[in-house]
């Protein structure tokens, strides 16, 4: 017996719709400039990652409509598509998609994960990604720059950690780490992988000092290391600030309110 | 159209745009039958009694409860458990009333306000069945502290949404309103009032009418939970005035009003009444009236299901217990909506809105957590006391988690069990006393009868030695002084005062009647010491129950009189001794000694048996006296102690006679 209260925010299932769509403007960019290599890597990444959500649900006997009701898999593989190059080998992004939506489903769905498949596949493959991330793509950063800010605007994500990032990224620029701005990786990551609560504090204070750490060590690395291919650095910063997210959450608890 | 009031967070809380001409209230159809919860009152009519309109069907149980009236004539069909229109639907004693259709009303007798004070007029509300948010509108333990009230603030703000009740009441009956706060201001005398409303085109009518008497009117456009008392009072009390401000919600202020102005209780109240349509409309419904009835009347067709309260606190309640549940004094509105399938709770995906949005700054995720697993300590340790259930967490959670559900549902269990350790406790010290009581009284009563005993012992031995030999008085007087257990000690030097008197006599020169009132006199003994012996054993089972059993006072100063009692009648006792043996023939003298140790050894045995009980004593005074004449007492003096010294013989007790 439950209550039907009136409900004052979308659903899960509509938000993870938002989310996708958001991520809509970057698609285009991409097509228009990439043309038939860029469809065929999206149509891939997105059918694989489909098919096996649909066998883990299947094997886990849930109902099989949740795959393309929740597209949260969809989400995985558009966004595998979009943040790897081009060049990648159709089998690689076979991989990565199946690695990343089997990842997800090994911890029990969509909200149970400790740690984004999406930098963890990413991790897992980066020894055999061979050609560097297309770097400097000033059209597409834009592009997903314009779809985190909507949803911002929609409320649907926090503004915490992508504030927190960008706060350092800003305040680092005279070290000459200015260039990654201009990576779309970093947009990606910013506005739909670290703004995921799963693996990130989900206390305000919490979210903001997870943001400002994480772009600390991005942009530590970045001016040490002057790597093109900031990816897998990021995913492993990522990674390690998930790690690190129930300390944090821990020690940054709001005071109640008597 | 009302403005959207933005929460926190930014999210927009959809209030229903109110016109300025919305429709009358509507009456209810009288219902073939009422059904009246009994909430903390018990019932003064009986089953199958007939009852008039305002008849008390209910007394308050406790100074919490308030009392019950028929709402409308008829007879009382049956008083059984029953679902309450509650959180969770619980089972309680309801008063089945099918009314006649006649509603003969008994005659209502106006009150005069200017004659009562606070708590009469506490009393009073209770008696007339008007609630406040927590129990009589007044509180009765407020009533009664007469402390000075700085503020009253008049609540009818509404800003649930679907809420519609106070403010048709507002616009409906606002001559009722403004004399019920008259009336109010009138008895309470505060400082000042305010009243709090949250929209400004209603509170212009009542403009006209409260600026000629004093009071403040203060628009409320915080967003959402402004409603709830703790939050106007911190809105308009200054810190001085928070800690004694009092905040009275308006309907139940009207219904005061009509209590005590016209005589009329509290039998009815608004309803807001939301069909599928989402058009809210008010009612008058008599209180205990069927859900369904109402919902009917709403034009709610089958397959409904019920909500019962506003957009965001309500709570739904099982449909096809509709007929079985009636109308409550907190009925505000309630809602006929159909099941709704599509809202399928999912796994909490952290997104944090709940805790952006929460008034009281908790986290509710993690409460839903605890509240879950049961796990209620850890959830009072994350702040569950402080929560409102305001449902805005509920609202906003994108999994569609039942939050507030499980807030209450644990909040009321935890209450429940709070209740039910309270009464457990007082039961347990009721049984504590209960048992300290019983063994006092078995102490007390073994006193008393090891006292009679040995004056019952003195008694008979003073008629057999009825020679009036006795050359000084008995001290009496100062025997008197002290306490029952003073009264062995007495016997016992009485006993022994009488025997050193005959071996003196018989020294002189009847030395064969001397010797026989010496046997008889060491046989008086001897069987004084076997009563003294079995007085002593039984007083000392007493003791060893009543040591387990615990607290006990020990009359410590009788006890010391007792001693000094002893110490002057041995050594009395000891300078007559030496003087009869300076005369005494020895002949005599071992006849007279053969008998007193015969009696000295059988008092030795009962000492032995009293001594593997008893706590080591003092005898030292007595030691130093003669050792017959402190043998000759011992008996006496053991029971005495045994009553006394042993029972508390325990650590706390270190101190014996």
């Amino acid at each position: 017996m439950t209550s039907t209260t009136m409900r004052l925010a979308p659903s899960l299932a509509r938000r993870q719709g938002l989310t996708l769509l958001a991520l809509l403007p970057g698609v285009l960019v991409l097509l228009m400039q990439q043309g038939r290599p860029a469809l065929i890597n999206l149509l891939l990444a997105l059918y694989s990652s489909l098919l096996t959500d649909m066998t883990c649900q299947a094997s886990r006997k849930q109902p099989l409509a949740t795959s393309w009701r929740q597209p949260d898999c969809l989400l995985t593989g558009l966004m595998l598509a979009l943040m790897l190059p081009m060049a990648t080998p159709a089998g690689l992004l076979l991989a990565a998609c199946m690695m990343a939506v089997l990842w997800r489903h090994l911890f029990g769905g969509t909200a149970h994960g400790p740690f984004h498949p999406v930098l963890v596949s990413l991790l897992m493959l980066s020894p055999w990604l061979a050609s560097p991330l297309p770097a400097q793509n000033i059209a597409l950063s834009l592009a997903l720059l314009a779809g985190g800010v909507w949803l911002l605007w929609r409320r649907l994500n926090a503004w915490q950690v992508p504030a927190g990032f960008c706060l350092v990224l800003l305040v680092s620029l005279p070290l000459g780490t200015g260039w990654l701005l201009l990576q779309p990786a970093l947009w990606l990551l910013l506005g739909w992988v670290m703004t995921d609560g799963n693996s990130t504090p989900i206390t305000p204070r919490g979210r903001l000092i997870h943001g400002q750490a994480a772009g600390l060590l991005c942009v530590s690395f970045a001016a040490l290391t002057h790597k093109a291919d900031i990816t897998p650095l990021l995913a492993a910063i990522l990674l390690l600030m998930s790690a690190a997210a129930p300390l944090v959450d821990q020690l940054l608890q709001p005071r109640q309110r008597t | 159209m009302r403005r959207f009031l933005s929460l926190p967070g930014g999210f927009t809380l959809p209030l229903p745009s109110r016109k300025h001409d919305s429709p009358p209230a509507s009456v209810l159809p009288l219902p073939p039958r009422l059904v009246l919860g009994l909430q903390q009152c018990l019932p003064c009519v009986q089953p199958g009694q007939q009852v008039l309109k305002y008849q008390r069907l209910a007394d308050a149980d406790s100074e919490y409860g308030v009392a019950l009236h028929a709402p409308t004539s008829g007879r009382i069909i049956a008083i059984q458990p029953q679902a309450q229109a509650l959180p969770g639907a619980p089972l309680a004693d309801t008063l089945i009333l099918e009314a006649d259709g006649r509603d003969e009303a008994l005659p209502l007798q106006a009150g005069d306000p200017s004659r009562l004070t606070p708590l009469s007029l506490a009393l009073q509300l209770q008696d007339m069945g008007v609630a406040g948010n927590h129990g009589p509108l007044l509180a009765l333990d407020w009533a009664m502290q007469q402390c000075a009230l700085p503020l009253l603030i008049i609540n009818a703000v509404e800003d649930e949404p679907y809420l519609a009740a106070t403010a048709t009441l507002l616009e409906e009956q606002a001559e009722a309103f403004v004399a019920a706060i008259a009336m109010l201001e009138q008895v309470l005398r505060p400082a000042r009032i305010v009243l709090a409303v949250s929209q400004t085109d209603s509170s212009e009518a009542l403009q006209a009418a409260v600026s000629q008497h004093g009071w403040q009117v203060s628009t409320i456009n915080t967003p959402y939970p402004a409603g709830d008392e703790t939050t106007l009072i911190r809105q308009l009390a200054s810190p001085a005035e928070a800690a004694h401000s009092l905040c009275l919600p308006a309907d139940a202020v009207v219904a005061a009003g009509a209590a005590i102005l016209h005589g009329q209780p509290c039998i009815s109240r608004l309803v807001t009444l939301v069909d599928k349509l989402d058009r809210p409309g008010s009612v008058q419904a008599l209180l205990g009236t069927p859900l369904s009835h109402l919902l009917n009347f709403a034009g709610a067709k089958a397959n409904y299901a019920i909500t019962h309260g506003g957009g965001l606190r309500g709570y739904a309640l099982p449909a096809d217990q509709a007929d079985a549940m009636g109308l409550h004094w907190h009925s505000q509105c309630l809602q006929a909506r159909t099941p709704d399938t599509a809202g399928q709770q999912q796994d909490c995906i952290r997104c944090g809105d709940c805790l952006r949005i929460c008034p009281s700054k908790l986290q509710p995720q993690e409460l839903y957590w605890h509240c879950q697993q049961d796990n209620v300590e850890t959830a009072n340790a994350w702040g569950l006391q402080d929560c409102t259930l305001c449902g805005l967490c509920d609202a906003v959670c994108p999994s569609q988690l039942p939050l507030l559900d499980s807030f209450r549902h644990t909040a009321l269990q935890y209450q429940s069990t709070q209740q039910q350790q309270q009464q457990a406790d007082h039961a347990r010290q009721r049984h504590r006393f209960r048992q300290f009581r019983l063994e006092r009284d078995k102490q007390e009563k073994a006193q008393r009868l090891a006292a009679r005993a040995a004056e019952q012992a003195a008694k008979r031995e003073q008629t057999a030695t009825a020679a009036p030999q006795e050359n000084k008085p008995t001290p009496a007087a100062a025997d008197k002084q002290a306490a029952i257990a003073a009264a062995m000690a007495r016997a016992a030097q009485r006993n022994s005062q009488h025997l050193e008197k005959q071996s003196t006599s018989s020294a002189d020169d009847r030395q064969a009647d001397a010797r026989a009132a010496a046997m008889a006199a060491s046989r008086q003994a001897a069987i004084d010491a076997a009563m003294a012996r079995a007085a002593a054993r039984k007083a000392a089972q007493d003791a060893a129950k009543a040591a387990s059993a615990g607290s006990q006072q020990v009359d410590t100063t009788a006890a010391s009189d007792d001693k000094q009692a002893l110490i002057q009648s041995a050594m009395q006792r000891a300078a007559m001794q030496k003087a009869a043996q300076a005369n005494a023939a020895p002949a005599n003298m071992d006849a007279d000694k053969k008998a007193l140790i015969e009696a000295a050894m059988q008092r030795a045995a009962a000492q032995k048996t009293a001594q593997a009980n008893a706590a080591p004593t003092s005898m030292d005074a007595d030691k130093k006296a003669l050792i017959e004449a402190a043998m000759q007492r011992a008996a006496a003096q053991k029971a005495a102690q045994a009553d006394k010294a042993h029972a508390p013989g325990k650590p706390e007790k270190p101190e014996n006679t």
